[in-house]
């Protein structure tokens, strides 16, 4: 890699790991489609 | 047909007449068609008299304008058959925002192409020196590009659910398009949070360095000698353009943050309505309590202003961090600048390092 855009590449893999661990844990904590649906939903 | 014969048929048509009659006040109460008749005499008025005055016309426009009744159910929500808001929701986000946004990112490529041609790529007039000096570190450059890759995306996602159905849908399809869209409302969910991360540690690492001071008033009075060449007004480590940039990502990437935070349901706060209430405590007629919707598609309007206008500021960070200006890209990819673009763009600063100058000048 070169030295010039090390901290480009560094930044970006945190930016990716960090969206990846935000994924998981909001898909773990997801509703379910009853949940979701409800009409206490306030999405709907 | 004997007149007798007659006789009998008509008795028989009598009786079953007196029989029908009979059956049919069973089931309706009254052979007067009173229902009818108060139709006919009540102006409109809904039969029965259940909802009051109101004309059944009436009662549909009042549903259709918002109105509120009551139910016994937990969700008080429900109460609301209609929420007319969206309309005026729809109406502003595919119209006035969708526009206004589209023209302003052409506009600052227009501006800064007609800049570019009037003025060029700005140099360092002393040409390079050979010395540099340390700009940025590992962990400052790490900031502005965990940020700056991470805005990349959330901006590319956005501009996509506004305008993809018009740009890329023709030219990808519509499978294709829905794909990709699903895709890239994911990757705006999460790499959010990145920004987020971001733009704390930004602030962190450089709150202290961009406190406007009095030099900045000068600096802004000449324009920071972008119009001229051979000019360079004295800076500290960050000049008054940079302090505002940073001060628009810090305070537009916050608003950014938490309207997005508010759309995704991770925090539940009445942003809007809190706000509303202040405004309407001055004297300004808002209103005070908002339902969640109602604040959900503010929070929509308000996401995406902030963020077509920091579109628009990044635009122009870009340009004069990268093709605009001769030198400047180094700062946030080695972390070394030269040291006469140092001194031409941040004299101040340099003034204040000169021991961590490195390099024998050139010759």
């Amino acid at each position: 890699m070169s030295e010039s855009w090390k901290s480009f590449c560094y930044g970006t893999i945190a930016a990716i790991a960090i969206a990846a661990i935000a994924g998981v844990i909001m898909n773990g904590t997801a509703k379910t489609a009853g949940e979701k649906y409800a009409t206490s939903s306030t999405r709907l | 047909m004997s007149f007798l014969k007659l006789g009998k048929l008509a008795g028989m048509v009598a009786v079953l007449g007196i029989v029908l009659a009979a059956g049919f006040v069973g089931v309706v109460g009254s052979l007067d068609l009173s229902v009818s008749k108060a139709q006919a005499q009540s102006a409109g008025n809904v039969p029965g008299n259940f909802s009051g005055n109101l004309s059944d016309a009436d009662l549909w426009r009042g549903i259709r304008g918002g109105v509120r009744g009551t139910v016994s159910i937990p969700d008080k929500r429900a109460a609301q058959l209609v929420q007319s808001d969206g309309d005026l929701w729809r109406a502003a986000k595919n119209g006035i925002l969708s526009q206004v946004g589209g023209w302003s990112l052409l506009a600052i490529f227009i501006v800064l192409g007609v800049f570019y041609a009037f003025r060029g790529k700005i140099m360092v007039d002393s040409g390079l020196s050979g010395q540099t000096i340390e700009r940025f570190n590992g962990l400052e450059r790490f900031a502005h590009w965990l940020t700056a890759s991470s805005f990349i995306v959330l901006a590319l996602t956005g501009l996509n659910i506004f305008y993809g159905r018009y740009v890329i849908k023709p030219l990808l399809g519509a499978e294709t398009f829905a794909w990709l869209t699903s895709m890239g409302k994911f990757a705006h969910n999460y790499i959010g949070f990145a920004f987020i991360a971001g733009i704390i540690l930004m602030f962190v690492l450089w709150v202290r360095d961009n406190v406007p001071l009095l030099e900045d008033l000068k600096w802004l009075a000449v324009g920071g000698g972008l119009f001229s060449k051979g000019f360079h007004p004295p800076a500290k480590r960050f000049n008054a353009g940079q302090k505002l940039i940073f001060w628009a990502v810090i305070i537009g990437g916050g608003s950014l943050s938490i309207s997005g935070l508010a759309l995704l349901t991770i925090i539940d706060i009445p942003l809007w309505a809190g706000s509303f209430s202040i405004l309407s405590s001055l004297g300004f007629d808002v209103p005070s309590t908002l339902s969640p919707l109602q604040e959900n598609q503010l929070n929509v309007i308000w996401h995406t202003i902030v963020g077509m206008t920091m579109m628009v500021v990044i635009v122009g960070h870009i340009y004069i961090g990268s093709v605009g200006m001769e030198g400047a890209i180094a700062a946030v990819s080695t972390g070394q600048v030269d040291l006469n673009w140092a001194k031409e763009h941040h004299s101040l600063w340099v003034e204040e390092h000169q021991g961590e100058i490195k390099g024998q000048p050139a010759e």
